[in-house]
C-alpha cells in the first residue's frame, strides 16, 4: 500500500490571555507608619490592536505498507510558519511601562518524521510488534521587531538570547579559551599579535567578572529508554469456573535508563520552563525511575 | 412552533437595536480594575498609596539609591566575589555598567513607572471636584503625588543627566516619540512647578505617618536649588541658561531655613541620639506622638505583613555570611571601604616599626564610626555608621559593616522581612545643607554653627567625654588637638578645601543613606574623591550614560524596530542613548572603552 498527504492550512493561537487590550489596575501596597494601606497602579498599557498568532502550516507525507502492512513505514515533512506572534516587547520605559504585549516576530519549525512500525508475530496467542519513531526539528527566528533585536532571558536575564536567523532562546556567551594563570601569562598573550586574541588587559579591583561562557556549557544530547510495559491478560476460560470476572497483571518501568555524556542530574533539566530561557540546569531534582506493578481484579 | 421563532426573532431585533459590533465588544470592567472604575476620592487615595508603593522597590530606594551613591562612590562596595547574579553591584562599583546591568535598567524603569504612577493619579484625580463635601482630601492626595513626581524626576536627572520630562499619562506607545531629552532648566523648572503645587495643596500638620506632609517641600525644594547651584545645572557649557549659583544657594537657604527657624510652624528636631535614628523602635507611627522627630520623609517597611512590605537592609548591609539576628545571613551589597572608616579618625596616623600606618588608637573616633559591642544585654547590638567590634569578632576575618539597619526590631523569620525604614530627607540632612548655603553666600560663621549642632549630637551619643571629636572654628584653638580645647579650622581663603570638609562631614553624617555620589557631582568633586576606586578623569563618570559615551555605530548596532520606526533619523546621539536606554538595549563594552579614555 502506498499512499501520498500532503496539508495546508492556517490556525490561529488565541492563547492572549484575558482582556490584554485593555489597561488594568493592579494591587501595589505600601505602609504608612505601622499601618498597610491598599494602593493601586497601572499594570500595562492598553493594546486595542490585539490580535490572534497565525500559524502557517504545511505538511507532506508518504505511508508506504509492505508484506500485508506488516511493515508499516511513514515519512512526514513539515514547515510551519507562527507569525503575528505574541510577544513581550520592550518599549521606551518613559511611557511607564517597559515592556507591552504585541503581535511582532515569526517563528519558523521545520522537521522531518519518521515512523516505522513492524508486526513481527503475529498470532492467535502471541503478538509482537515493535514501534520506532524519530523526528528532527528545527526552529529559526525569522523577524523579530527589529533585525538588531535581541530578546535575552535565562540566567541573570542574560545567558539566552532570541534573535533573528537563530533559534528560539539559543545559549548566548563567550567562548571559554582557558585561564591565565599569571600576569606573566597575559602580558605575553597580549603582546602577540598573531594569537588571534584581541584584548586590553586590565585589573577589575576585587570583582569576580562571571560572565556566561562554554566553560558553564555542555552537551545534553541524549537516548533514554523511557518507558517499558509489560503485560499479560489472563483468558476467559481460565477463569471460568472461578468467581474472578477478569484478571490482568502489568509491570511497567520509567525512565529505565539513560545513555549521555551529560554530567548533571536530570537530563530533561529546564529551570525557568519558558521556550526563551531553555537548557538552564540550576540544581535539579533528579528524574526518579519508577517501578510500577499492578495486579487487576474484575468480581 | 409559530410562538418559538417569533420570540427569537424579538430577541435578535433587540440586540441590534443595541448596535451589533458592541455585542462583540466585551468589557474587562467585571473582571479587573480599569480607568473606567476611579470615580471616588477613595479610589484616588489608593492611587497615589500605588505611587507611594514605587518607592520600595528595588529600582528606587529598595537597593538601586545606594548602589548609586554608597557603592558607586568612596563610601562601600559589593563584597561578594562569586555571584553572576551580583555583576550588576560589581560593576557599578568599577564604573563598569553595560545597558544590560539589571540594577540600573530598573532604577530606569521602575522610576518612569513612578512617573507614569504620579501622572495617571493627577490624571484621575482631575475627575473629583474637591468642593463637593467629603471630597477634600483629594487635595492633599494631589499634593502629595506632585511631590513625589518631583522626587522621582530629581533622581532620574541627577542619575541619567538630562532626561525627557513626562507629566502626561501615556496611554499610546507612540505618545513616547515626545519623550525626547530636555535641558537642564526645563527639567528642574518642570521638578520646581510640582514642589510649588504641592507646597499649595499639602497640610501643615501630617495626617498620617509616612506621607508626604509640607514640611517634605521646603526640605526637597531646598535640595533642588543646592543641587541646581552646582554640576551640571550651572556649568555654562552644558546648561547656558539657568538660574545663577548664587541665586540657588539664596533659595536654598530660604527654603531650608524655613524649617528651622524661629516661629517655624514645624517641630522639626535632631534625635537627641545618633544610634536612636536608626532604631525601627522609634520610627513614627503615632501622628500625635512623634517619637522621631528628625524623619521629614522616609520609605516606610513593615515586617511580618505576609505580602513582601518587609524592609530588605538588613540582609543588604550585612556581612557577608553574617547571620546574627538576619534570616538568611548578610548579603554585602554594600559594605565600608577602608577610605571611609579612616574618615572618622581625626588624629594623625603613626608609623610603627614596620613601616605600617596605622591609627592613634588613643584618638577621638566619632560617635559615627564606632565600634559597639555586639548584642548588648541580647536586645541591641550594631549601632553606629561602621560597626567593627561584632564582625571582626564574627570569623575573626576582620569584616566590617554599617550598623545603620542592623537594628531589629521584631527577630523575623521571613530574609528581607523588617522593619528598617529608610530616609528620603531628614533634618541632619537639612542643617548640613543649610551650613554649605551659609557657607557659599559667605556666611561663614553662621555656617559653623550648623555645622556644630551636627558635631554636638555625635558628641552627644558618646557616654565617654574623653573620646569626643572637635567642633568647627574659623579660628584655631588652644592646639591641643582634643576636645573640647581644640577646633577644626574651615579655612575662608580656600573655597575648595572648605567646600571638602563640609562635604566630609555630610559623608560622616550620611554614609549609607544614598546621598554621597549626587554630592560629590553636584560639588563636582568625584575626582579626588575616588582615589581607591579608578581615577576617572573624564566627565563620562558623572553619569550612567552620557553623549560622550555613546558611539553612533554602537547605536545602530543596538536599536530594536520601535526607535527605528518611531525615531527622527535626526535625533542627537545623547537623546539615541537615552531612549536605547529606556528599551533596555546593551551597548556592549562601554565600560572598557570608558577606562580606556580614561588612561
Amino acid at each position: 500500500m502506498l499512499k501520498f498527504r500532503a496539508s495546508y492550512g492556517v490556525a490561529g493561537n488565541n492563547a492572549i490571555g484575558r482582556y490584554k487590550y485593555e489597561s488594568f489596575l493592579s494591587s501595589r501596597n505600601y505602609v504608612f507608619g505601622d499601618e498597610v494601606a491598599n494602593g493601586l497602579a497601572v499594570a500595562n498599557i492598553a493594546n486595542p490592536d490585539l490580535g490572534w498568532e497565525r500559524k502557517t502550516s504545511a505538511n507532506v507525507g508518504v505511508e508506504l505498507g509492505l508484506f500485508s502492512n506488516r511493515i508499516y513505514v511513514t515519512v512526514d515533512a513539515y514547515r510551519d510558519v507562527t507569525s503575528d506572534m505574541l510577544l513581550n516587547a520592550n518599549i521606551p520605559a518613559t511611557l511607564g511601562q517597559s515592556t507591552m504585549t504585541l503581535n511582532i516576530g515569526s517563528v519558523e519549525n521545520k522537521g522531518i518524521e519518521l515512523g516505522v512500525s513492524t508486526s513481527n508475530i503475529s498470532r492467535r496467542y502471541f503478538q509482537w510488534t515493535t514501534r520506532f519513531n524519530i523526528s528532527f526539528n528545527r526552529n529559526r527566528v525569522l523577524s523579530l521587531s527589529g533585525d538588531a533585536d535581541m530578546i535575552f532571558d535565562g540566567e541573570s536575564g542574560t545567558s539566552n538570547v532570541t534573535m533573528e536567523g537563530w533559534p528560539v532562546g539559543v545559549f548566548y556567551g563567550r567562548v571559554y579559551k582557558g585561564v591565565y594563570m599569571s600576569w606573566d601569562e597575559i602580558r605575553q598573550l597580549a603582546a602577540d599579535p598573531n594569537n588571534g586574541l584581541a584584548f586590553d588587559p586590565k585589573t577589575v579591583p576585587g570583582a569576580d567578572r562571571n560572565k556566561f561562557s562554554t566553560y558553564q556549557l555542555e552537551d545534553a544530547s541524549y537516548l533514554c529508554i523511557k518507558n517499558v510495559s509489560l503485560g499479560y491478560t489472563f483468558p476467559a476460560s481460565l477463569l471460568k469456573r472461578s468467581f474472578i470476572k477478569g484478571l490482568s497483571v502489568s509491570l511497567n518501568i520509567d525512565n529505565l535508563h539513560t545513555f549521555t555524556r551529560y554530567s548533571g542530574q536530570n537530563i530533561e533539566a529546564n529551570n525557568y520552563r519558558r521556550a526563551t530561557a531553555l537548557g538552564i540546569d540550576y540544581t535539579s531534582y533528579p528524574l526518579a525511575r519508577t517501578y510500577t506493578m499492578s495486579v487487576n481484579l474484575k468480581f | 412552533m409559530n410562538k418559538r421563532i417569533h420570540t427569537i426573532l424579538l430577541a435578535s431585533a433587540l440586540l441590534c437595536a443595541s448596535g451589533c459590533s458592541e455585542f462583540l465588544d466585551v468589557d474587562a470592567t467585571d473582571a479587573y480594575v480599569t480607568e473606567e472604575n476611579i470615580s471616588t476620592v477613595e479610589d484616588i487615595d489608593m492611587l497615589v498609596t500605588g505611587t507611594y508603593g514605587s518607592l520600595m522597590e528595588n529600582g528606587l530606594y529598595g537597593e538601586m539609591i545606594y548602589l548609586i551613591n554608597d557603592v558607586r562612590s568612596d563610601n562601600g562596595f559589593p563584597n561578594q566575589n562569586t555571584f553572576t547574579a551580583n555583576l550588576y553591584r560589581l560593576e557599578i562599583e568599577d564604573f563598569a555598567e553595560t545597558t544590560l546591568n539589571t540594577g540600573i535598567i530598573q532604577f530606569w524603569q521602575q522610576h518612569w513607572r513612578a512617573v507614569g504612577r504620579c501622572n495617571f493619579a493627577l490624571e484621575m484625580a482631575r475627575k473629583i471636584d474637591p468642593s463637593v463635601k467629603g471630597n477634600e482630601r483629594v487635595t492633599e492626595y494631589i499634593g502629595e503625588a506632585k511631590f513625589l513626581r518631583a522626587l522621582y524626576m530629581f533622581n532620574l536627572v541627577r542619575t541619567f543627566g538630562r532626561i525627557p520630562v513626562v507629566t502626561a499619562y501615556c496611554r499610546d506607545v507612540l505618545d513616547a516619540r515626545e519623550h525626547r531629552p530636555r535641558s537642564y532648566t526645563e527639567i528642574y523648572d518642570q521638578i520646581l512647578r510640582d514642589l510649588t503645587d504641592a507646597e499649595d495643596c499639602l497640610d501643615v500638620t501630617e495626617s498620617e505617618s509616612g506621607r508626604a506632609g509640607s514640611g517634605a517641600v521646603p526640605a526637597l525644594k531646598g535640595k533642588v536649588y543646592l543641587t541646581m547651584a552646582g554640576y551640571p545645572y550651572n556649568d555654562r557649557t552644558l546648561n547656558p541658561d539657568g538660574l545663577d549659583a548664587g541665586e540657588c544657594y539664596r533659595l536654598a537657604l530660604a527654603n531650608l531655613n524655613r524649617l528651622t527657624e524661629p516661629g517655624t510652624v514645624y517641630d522639626y528636631a535632631l534625635m537627641p541620639s545618633y544610634y536612636d535614628l536608626f532604631d525601627p523602635a522609634k520610627e513614627n507611627r503615632d501622628p500625635q506622638n512623634r517619637t522621631n522627630p528628625e524623619d521629614i520623609f522616609s520609605v516606610q517597611f513593615k515586617s511580618g505583613t505576609g505580602i513582601g512590605l518587609g524592609s530588605p537592609y538588613p540582609r543588604a548591609f550585612g556581612e557577608y555570611e553574617y547571620s546574627f539576628q538576619i534570616p538568611n545571613g548578610g548579603k554585602a551589597s554594600c559594605v565600608p571601604h577602608a577610605d571611609l572608616l579612616d574618615a572618622f579618625v581625626y588624629t594623625p596616623k603613626q608609623d610603627n616599626l614596620n613601616g605600617v600606618v596605622l591609627a592613634d588608637p588613643a584618638a577621638p573616633r566619632d560617635a559615627r564610626g564606632m565600634a559597639v559591642p555586639a548584642a548588648q544585654g541580647g536586645t541591641a547590638y550594631g549601632l553606629g555608621c561602621t560597626v567593627t567590634g561584632t564582625v571582626r569578632g564574627y570569623g575573626g576575618n576582620g569584616l566590617y559593616m554599617t550598623g545603620k539597619y542592623l537594628t531589629m526590631k521584631t527577630s523575623s523569620t521571613i530574609a528581607d522581612d523588617a522593619d528598617n525604614n529608610f530616609y528620603v530627607l531628614r533634618l541632619g540632612d537639612v542643617i548640613l545643607m543649610q551650613a554649605e548655603a551659609l557657607w557659599e553666600l559667605g556666611r561663614h560663621a553662621e555656617a559653623v554653627d550648623k555645622l556644630n549642632e551636627i558635631v554636638d549630637r555625635a558628641n552627644a551619643t558618646l557616654e565617654d567625654p574623653a573620646q569626643r571629636i572637635m567642633r568647627y572654628s574659623l579660628t584655631p584653638g588652644d592646639g591641643s588637638g582634643r576636645y573640647p580645647g581644640d577646633f577644626r579650622v574651615i579655612p575662608t581663603d580656600d573655597a575648595w578645601a572648605a567646600r571638602k570638609m563640609i562635604l566630609d562631614e555630610r559623608r560622616r553624617e550620611l554614609a549609607f543613606e544614598g546621598q554621597r555620589w549626587f554630592d560629590l557631582v553636584r560639588c563636582n568633586r568625584y575626582r579626588d574623591s575616588l582615589k581607591m576606586c579608578l581615577t576617572p578623569d573624564d566627565i563620562a563618570y558623572l553619569y550612567v550614560v552620557t553623549d560622550q559615551l555613546i558611539a553612533e555605530r554602537e547605536y545602530e548596532a543596538a536599536l530594536s524596530m520601535l526607535l527605528k520606526k518611531y525615531a527622527d533619523p535626526e535625533v542627537s546621539v545623547h537623546e539615541k542613548a537615552i531612549l536605547a536606554y529606556s528599551l533596555g538595549i546593551a551597548y556592549r563594552g562601554i565600560g572598557v572603552w570608558k577606562m580606556r579614555s580614561a588612561t
